[in-house]
């Protein structure tokens, strides 16, 4: 060691070497993570309009969520910082530790000094004359527990499992790898997630990926009367791509469309309703309700006029997403149509003057009243025709076989080793006709003792106990 | 610890900030989807539209004209608000030079009917079905939006806030004098 002063590179290389600091990096991962998940996040929310979705939906504190850049926690600066951290920290750490490990292994003496073989936790001897006979059955029992055994003149050091001392470092290369694979969407054309909100018989382009998918019809089926439990949502699919149908899927839940290595799900659907078209029958109540006729509106797209019978019946307003607010007047709350509000003026042979009246089908008593009855007409649904929106799930990932999945399954196969494996190691030494047997493992020393045991007892050798000395020790 | 070592170390630190910042970079760069962002003093990018009353719009027939154009939806409470400011506005000085297009997002006819006649709305509605006009031509984000164009067709204001009558005068009257600001 030399006294140098600790340069900049010296002072990083320390902070991201620290175990405190690595474990420091996960728990905020995690707590950021935690965060994350508080709220949908906006790639998951049924509206284009974050900005108003987080207040609407779940009031002051979600909007405060959304505020402080929770809605997006894992696109956001801070989070990334964090990953980009703990890739370094693991890389560092293991360059750190890894590396003087693997040689300290590599490089290890067969003859070991006598001192550290009987201040070893596991340790017996064998007096006598027979004792290198011993050292030579020894030699050959282990082997047959397939220990690597290294011998130098009256020493020997056997040997098996010292990958699991690595099992700490192939979780880290797991990890390093998963990251990369994850950052692999930031190249051009591998990553692309969005969530699709289509009415039926409407087409959207996805994203910049060059197609567009259609919703052919979307099928909603409860398991009970009161509509609460979903049984299944489908959605039957069409790609298109420069005009032509290209591809086409009845989308059911796990069952999804795979175009362009681009995954297509059905995700969800919104519980909310919207009204697609709508037979209304035209009766005058000052003559018994006779019906004068029907009419049809397209409430996506309505005309402003319709001829029933004699009579004409116009729509002075129009609101899609009805609000009846006593301060704020009449207004929408969005371009579709989940609650309709409509102002006819509605005229013919007996009533020239337009007779203004509303229609709320979904309006409470409450607002009928305050927008006012003793209508000339009554307006009655004859039939309606609503429908769900359907939410598809896009999502392109082209880093997730090549890379992320190999990462974490290395991953898994370090834990296994770490947790699952032991490093066993039995030195022995013959020294002035003695024969010294000591022993150590990186964990279950149990196991290891009825093992050794196993061995020694037949060679006529007393067997090994753990000595309570101190704590077991890693070189 | 040995020089060489020591190198190679610090040759792995400076690899590995390197790479992060250059990842840093290229996910600030990736996440900002849509870079351009449209900017005082270029030119306003020229559009045809149908307006409400099934007439054609260009906005290069109005050179020589004051051009507010405002991105507004009947669903948005601050665009409700505003638009009695800019209707007052547009009677003012209509006569002066001033032109109001009010882009519409992709509502129905009937609807956008509606409103115009109950907020008693002179100037021309243009209908924006696809959003084309506002999203990919435009960039808008929040609505409302106006520009503010002068009468040689370039950007000169951008306000993403519901305006007030003192608000759009005080736009309008220096580019209605013709006098650069």
């Amino acid at each position: 060691m030399n006294n140098r002063k600790k340069t900049f590179f010296d002072a990083i290389w320390e902070f991201f070497a620290s175990v405190k600091v690595g474990i420091t990096i996960i728990v905020l991962l995690a707590i950021g993570s935690i965060l994350g998940t508080i709220y949908p996040q906006t790639n998951a929310i049924p509206s284009p309009n974050p900005d108003f979705y987080y207040n609407d939906t779940y009031g002051k504190l979600g909007d405060l969520y959304y505020r402080m850049g929770l809605a997006d926690t894992f696109n956001s600066w801070w989070y990334l910082t964090l990953v980009l951290m703990l890739f370094i920290s693991l890389i560092i750490v293991s360059i750190d530790r890894g590396v003087p490990l693997y040689k300290s292994l590599k490089r290890q003496p067969v003859a070991r000094k006598l001192i550290a073989i009987q201040a070893d936790r596991l340790y017996t001897k064998a007096e006598g004359g027979d004792a290198e006979a011993k050292l030579e059955a020894l030699a050959q029992q282990l082997k047959k527990r397939r220990y690597k055994v290294r011998r130098e003149d009256g020493a020997l050091l056997a040997e098996k499992g010292r990958l699991a001392r690595f099992g700490a470092y192939v979780i880290h290369l797991g990890l390093i790898i998963t990251i990369l694979g994850v950052f692999s969407r930031l190249i051009p054309g591998w990553y692309y997630t969005d969530m699709i909100w289509l009415k039926e018989g409407e087409t959207k382009p996805v994203g910049n990926l060059g197609f567009s998918v259609q919703n052919n019809g979307f099928t909603l089926e409860f398991y009970d009367q009161a509509q609460t439990r979903a049984k299944k949502f489908e959605t039957d699919a069409v790609i298109y791509e420069n005009g032509q149908a290209t591809a086409k899927k009845h989308l059911a839940v796990n069952d999804y469309l795979t175009y362009k290595h681009t995954n297509i799900y059905q995700n969800s659907y919104d519980p909310q309703p919207m009204f697609k078209t709508g037979t209304i029958e035209l009766l005058d109540t000052r003559n018994n309700n006779k019906s004068l006729g029907t009419f049809v509106i397209d409430f996506n797209n309505p005309q402003r006029e319709y001829k029933v019978g004699d009579y004409t019946v116009t729509m002075a307003n129009y609101f899609p997403d009805v609000k009846v607010d006593p301060d704020k007047g009449v207004f929408t709350n969005s371009r579709d149509p989940y609650n309709p509000g409509i102002q006819f003026d509605i005229t013919g042979p007996d009533q020239m003057e337009p007779a203004r009246q509303w229609m709320i089908p979904l309006a409470g008593p409450f607002v009928k009243q305050m927008l006012g009855k003793d209508y000339r007409f009554d307006l009655q649904f004859k039939d309606v025709d609503l429908f769900h929106m359907t939410g598809l799930k896009i999502e392109r990932d082209l880093g997730w076989w090549p890379i992320v999945f190999p990462g974490l399954v290395i991953a898994l196969c370090g834990l296994v080793l770490a947790f699952y494996f032991q490093h066993r190691r039995v030195w022995a030494r013959l020294e002035e006709g003695v024969l010294h047997i000591g022993a150590n493992t990186n964990k279950h020393w149990i196991g290891i003792t009825g093992e050794l045991n196993k061995v020694l007892v037949p060679l006529g050798i007393e067997p090994v106990s753990q000595k309570r000395k101190e704590e077991p020790q890693q070189s | 610890m040995s020089t060489r070592s020591n190198l190679s170390r610090n040759i792995t630190i400076l690899v590995l900030l390197l790479a992060a910042i250059g990842i840093m970079y290229s996910v600030f760069t990736f996440t900002k989807k849509d870079p351009t962002v449209l900017e005082v003093g270029q030119a306003a990018p020229d559009f045809q539209l149908e307006t409400l009353d099934g007439k054609t719009v260009k906005l290069s027939d109005y050179r020589g004209k004051v051009v507010l154009l405002n991105f507004w939806a009947s669903w948005c409470e601050p665009c409700r608000q505003e638009m009695p400011d800019i209707e007052k506005a547009y009677e003012t000085y209509k006569d002066q030079g001033l032109v109001v297009l009010g882009a519409n997002l992709q509502e129905n006819n009937v609807s956008i009917q509606g409103f115009t006649d109950t907020m008693g709305l002179t100037f021309p509605i243009l209908m924006d079905k696809d959003g084309k006009l506002a999203v990919q031509t435009y960039k808008v984000k929040p609505i409302p939006t106006s520009f503010y164009i002068d009468k040689d067709g370039i950007l000169r204001v951008k306000a993403e806030q519901p305006m007030t009558l003192s608000f759009i005068e005080d736009n309008v009257k220096p580019l209605l004098a013709g006098t650069e600001r």
